[in-house]
């Protein structure tokens, strides 16, 4: 066979297109779309492990002492938790009843309970009535308080 | 430039990127056309994801082509089948003589290759060759003719 034999045999060989050449476009495309969810695939996993972390440190007392205990978590976990204590204060019942109320200047103040220990004293209360201005509160030292 | 433009000017010389990836690897068919077929959806994945990079559209076809031989040569080195200019030893003329015209050109340095592979596989003219190849026209003109005197093909050369 001479080269220019060759060369035909070689263009007629070239004009026979693989039949797998047309689904360009849908091949490069499912591979754009699986590069997208590769990128995206580590961001949701972080979302939902950080979601997590924050509901079950607010929801779960055994969850956010043990998570207390550990050296770097505890920082993490006292940044996101809101308050596990009264939290479980709350669900355990352990309020003060006090339904305190008093009315000044068409304003209502209520106190209906309370929850205390060794270290603090959280008050719950509420207001209505009109809008009070800021301006008009008086302040003064607790020992002052009759 | 747009998907839609994008894939339809892939879809105009999408044949001539598949004559051209033959070309770097050789090999029999049917049993090259999966690496072929793989090598060109690289080279348009590479493009679409820097389509954006494109200045002129104008070059669309020499920067996808650009991209289609990068992309042959780094496969042909990654499995050790390139024969780059530096390993190549020399060979005499007789040498590609006595080989099949399809092996001979694989043997042939990479830049005589690539001219005979885009002039003689992808139908480009020699102005044409030049620009994808980024030489002067001289210079692949200088090219042709050493390959086609290697493979010892007597074609009439076209001036561009």
């Amino acid at each position: 066979m001479t080269r220019i034999e060759e060369l035909s045999e070689l263009e007629n060989e070239l004009a026979v297109v693989p039949g797998s050449l047309s689904g360009i476009r849908k091949r490069c495309l499912r591979r754009v779309r699986r590069r997208r969810s590769i990128i995206l695939m580590p961001l949701v996993a972080i979302t939902v492990l950080a979601a997590s972390f924050i509901t079950l440190s607010n929801t779960s007392v055994v969850f956010a002492k043990t998570v207390g205990e550990i050296p770097y978590l505890q920082d993490l976990a006292a940044a996101v938790t809101f308050d596990p204590g009264l939290h479980a204060a709350v669900e355990n019942k352990y309020v003060q009843i006090v339904n305190l109320s008093q009315k000044k200047n068409g304003v209502t103040l209520s106190i209906p309970y309370i929850i205390a220990d060794k270290q603090r004293m959280v008050v719950f209360f509420s207001g209505d009535g009109a809008p009070f201005p800021k301006h008009q509160l008086e302040h003064r030292h607790p020992s002052k308080i009759p | 430039m747009k998907e839609t433009e994008f894939f339809t000017r892939v879809d105009s010389i999408r044949e001539r990127l598949c004559r051209i990836a033959y070309g770097y690897f050789g090999g029999e068919r049917p049993a090259i056309d999966a690496v072929v077929v793989d090598a060109v959806d690289e080279a348009v994945y590479k493009a679409y994801r820097a389509r954006g990079r494109l200045r002129e559209d104008a070059f669309f076809e020499t920067w996808l082509t650009r991209i289609l031989i990068n992309v042959c040569l780094k496969e042909l080195r990654r499995n050790k089948r390139e024969i780059s200019v530096e390993t190549l030893p020399e060979m005499e003329g007789e040498q590609y003589d006595s080989l099949p015209l399809k092996e001979a050109i694989r043997r042939l340095p990479e830049d005589l290759r690539s001219v005979i592979i885009l002039r003689y596989f992808a139908d480009l003219t020699l102005t044409e060759t030049a620009e994808r190849l980024n030489i002067p026209q001289g210079t692949a003109a200088t090219r042709q003719r050493r390959a086609l005197s290697l493979l010892k093909l007597e074609l009439k050369e076209e001036s561009v």
